[in-house]
């Protein structure tokens, strides 16, 4: 293993994130080769939380796109202040000639989370989460951030970079993006993590959850997810579910107390009806 | 060890092989950008990469775009660059001093040179590879040693099971070809017509894969099949690589130091088991009877496609009596069938056997004696 990987390693442990290798190789490639980072995987497997760790380790602001259908270059670039320029406007008519160029300056200008990133003068952490949301044109609008870390801005011209951010894309597979976009972007696929690092990752999160405790949180998640519900649990839900759990520990667990913890995890009737049909002592040995 | 061999090796190499590798994966479904291979030279060249995994690592990020090629990706380098039990076998026979003896000729086919080695530092699966090395059977074998364990073992596959009927050769009237041609001259019944000599149809059929993953071991089957030839048993043989070759009149006239059995421009690498199932199937069909003996000797790496397999290959093993696969790969320690072919095919064989070199075939046939391998295979 390469140093810088195993660096990346502890930087991102010593932050509360748990990656394993194929994380920190891909991190690392991102920051060296200065190239978008495209992670994908199972919601609540840690993407969001990768780039908030990234902001943490790096020292650097983190910017957060959240993304949605209908997001366009106005809430996601920059956006002209309209009433702003039609108040200058009106002063200036009163007052003599107007010069319609002095209205497309800077100061008229509203800058949304990807011109603030590129502009900011230390280059941050550029969270874009969950791109698939938005629609197909907006991916195209992205392209050239994504390509040159720049933005066309026809009255003011092509603003650069002067650092450029590190970027993550998060997706949750819910439509499939375009080629164009992956290509300009390096990828990692984030699945759910193996038993002992979950158990790590959980430990981390939780840090009064006992060994034993943990174990059978992150054996009982891990046979819930082979029950194909409609949401199968992540990692997200596990530490809620222990933090659920830990409020009961000192009762004594019981099946019902067993059945309210559960909502931590189990989010849809339909998986509700799945864990009923299997019984709850085959997720939970209950004395 | 070896993989730190393999990198360094790597490292001194030009970029072809990265930009082959590129290409390679195009040929997969990857969409490889020149921006990728490019990043993905420079990543090796300035990294302090200590071994295949961490070069697999890195490489993926850069190559694969979606959850599928993430998945295929790690098989499709280990296939590539050759990186397992294979390839540390071959580097342990590349470390080997010379072993050419003065008067002897000396075995270059058995053997690679660190030459080629560095040459190909990667050196494993390669679509460019196949059968661009000597296909004849091997000259290194103790062939009298392994005379006696051929005979018995042809004597229990090509043996005539059934019951023997007289091929009828010029005696027999053939009643039908009679009606035939009396009905199409009117009625008159002018051509007394016999039965033909019967075809002797082969007992044994043996599919030989000399695809560049068979390198090391092809040599091998190659005298096998060699012998089996020469013992005069109805045996039939091919060799299957991206096509598939009928080679029995061929093995005939060679041996051990005689000339090559296929040429290098005849058959190419990529193994396409399939369509050699295929090609048996529609091609060879009649030599695929219920008393025949077919034997695959593969090591079920395929990149053709798997359905093709899927749906010949039942078809053979239903027409056959019995099917042997011979893996070489079955006798290294914590080997298990993971490739497609091998999974798709297995179900249909009655036995999967680790047969690779004289001694193997030796106690192979020894367990067969002695009806162990058969109780217990």
């Amino acid at each position: 293993m390469t140093e810088a990987v195993e660096q990346w390693l502890d930087r991102l442990k010593n932050c509360g994130y748990i990656a394993d290798t194929n994380v920190a190789a891909a991190v690392h490639l991102s920051n060296h080769l200065n190239r978008p980072l495209l992670v994908e995987g199972p919601a609540g497997v840690g993407k969001t939380s990768l780039a908030k760790a990234l902001a943490k380790v790096t020292g650097r602001d983190l910017v957060r796109l959240q993304c949605y259908q209908g997001l366009d270059a106005t809430h996601a670039l920059y956006d002209w202040d309209y009433p702003k320029q039609l108040l200058t406007l009106r002063a200036t008519n009163e007052s003599g000639a107007v010069n319609v160029d002095s209205l497309y300056t800077w100061n008229y200008l509203i800058e949304r989370p990807l011109l603030q990133s590129l502009r900011m003068s230390r280059a941050p952490v550029l969270l874009i989460d969950e791109v698939e949301r938005a629609d197909e044109d907006f991916e195209a609008l992205l392209l050239e951030l994504l390509g040159e870390f720049q933005i066309t801005i026809p009255e003011l011209g092509t603003i650069r970079a002067h650092e450029p951010p590190l970027v993550i894309l998060t997706s949750n597979r819910t439509r499939e993006l375009s080629d164009a976009l992956r290509r300009r972007c390096l990828y990692l696929w984030l699945d759910y993590p193996d038993p002992i690092r979950e158990m790590l990752i959980v430990e981390t999160a939780v840090p009064n959850l006992n060994q034993n405790l943990s174990a059978q949180i992150v054996a009982a998640v891990k046979k819930i997810r082979d029950w194909n519900l409609l949401k199968p649990p992540g990692v997200a839900e596990s530490i809620d579910w222990a933090q659920s759990l830990l409020l009961f520990k000192d009762a004594g667990m019981t099946e019902d107390m067993l059945r309210w913890s559960l909502g931590a995890i189990v989010k849809t009737q339909e998986d509700w009806s799945i864990i009923d049909s299997h019984g709850l002592r085959t997720l939970w040995l209950i004395s | 060890m070896a993989d730190q061999l393999v990198i360094s090796r790597w490292i001194q190499a030009n970029r072809r092989d990265v930009v082959n590798f590129s290409r390679f994966l195009r040929t997969h479904g990857f969409f490889v950008a020149v921006a990728d291979t490019i990043q993905a030279t420079a990543i090796m060249a300035e990294q302090s990469v200590a071994n295949s995994v961490t070069t697999m690592i890195l490489w993926r990020v850069i190559y694969a775009k979606t959850p599928i090629q993430w998945q295929q990706f790690e098989h499709l380098f280990n296939r590539y660059f050759g990186l397992g039990a294979r390839f540390q076998n071959v580097e342990a026979s590349a470390r080997e001093p010379d072993a050419t003896v003065a008067g002897q000729q000396s075995q270059p086919q058995r053997t690679f040179s660190v030459e080629v080695l560095a040459r190909k530092p990667l050196l494993g699966y390669n679509p460019d590879w196949g059968a661009h090395y000597p296909l004849h059977p091997d000259s290194s074998i103790n062939y009298g040693r392994m005379r006696q364990t051929t005979r018995v073992m042809l004597q229990r596959w090509a043996q005539s099971w059934g019951f023997y009927r007289a091929s009828g050769f010029g005696s027999d009237p053939d009643w039908r070809k009679i009606m035939v041609n009396s009905l199409r001259r009117g009625g008159e019944m002018v051509n007394w017509a016999t039965w033909g000599p019967k075809p002797s149809l082969p007992r044994l059929v043996i599919l030989v894969d000399v695809s560049g993953s068979m390198r090391q071991y092809a040599p091998f089957y190659l005298s096998l099949a060699w012998q089996f030839v020469r013992s005069g048993a109805r045996v039939e043989v091919f060799a299957a690589s991206n096509n598939i070759i009928r080679i029995t009149s061929r093995l005939r006239q060679t041996g051990p130091l005689g000339p090559d059995v296929i040429g290098p421009q005849e058959i190419g690498g990529g193994t396409r088991l399939g369509w050699a199932f295929c090609q048996m199937w529609e091609q060879y069909r009649r030599y695929l009877t219920r008393h025949t003996i077919f034997l695959v000797a593969s090591d079920g790496f395929d990149t053709g496609e798997p359905g093709r397999i899927s749906q010949y290959f039942p078809l053979i093993s239903r027409a056959v009596r019995m099917v042997y696969w011979f893996n070489p790969l079955l006798l290294e320690p914590g080997y298990s069938p993971q490739s497609s072919a091998l999974i798709t095919c297995l179900p249909w064989c009655h036995f999967h056997v680790g047969i690779r070199d004289e001694a193997s075939w030796e106690k192979f046939s020894r367990d067969f004696a002695n009806q162990l391998f058969l109780k217990n295979p």
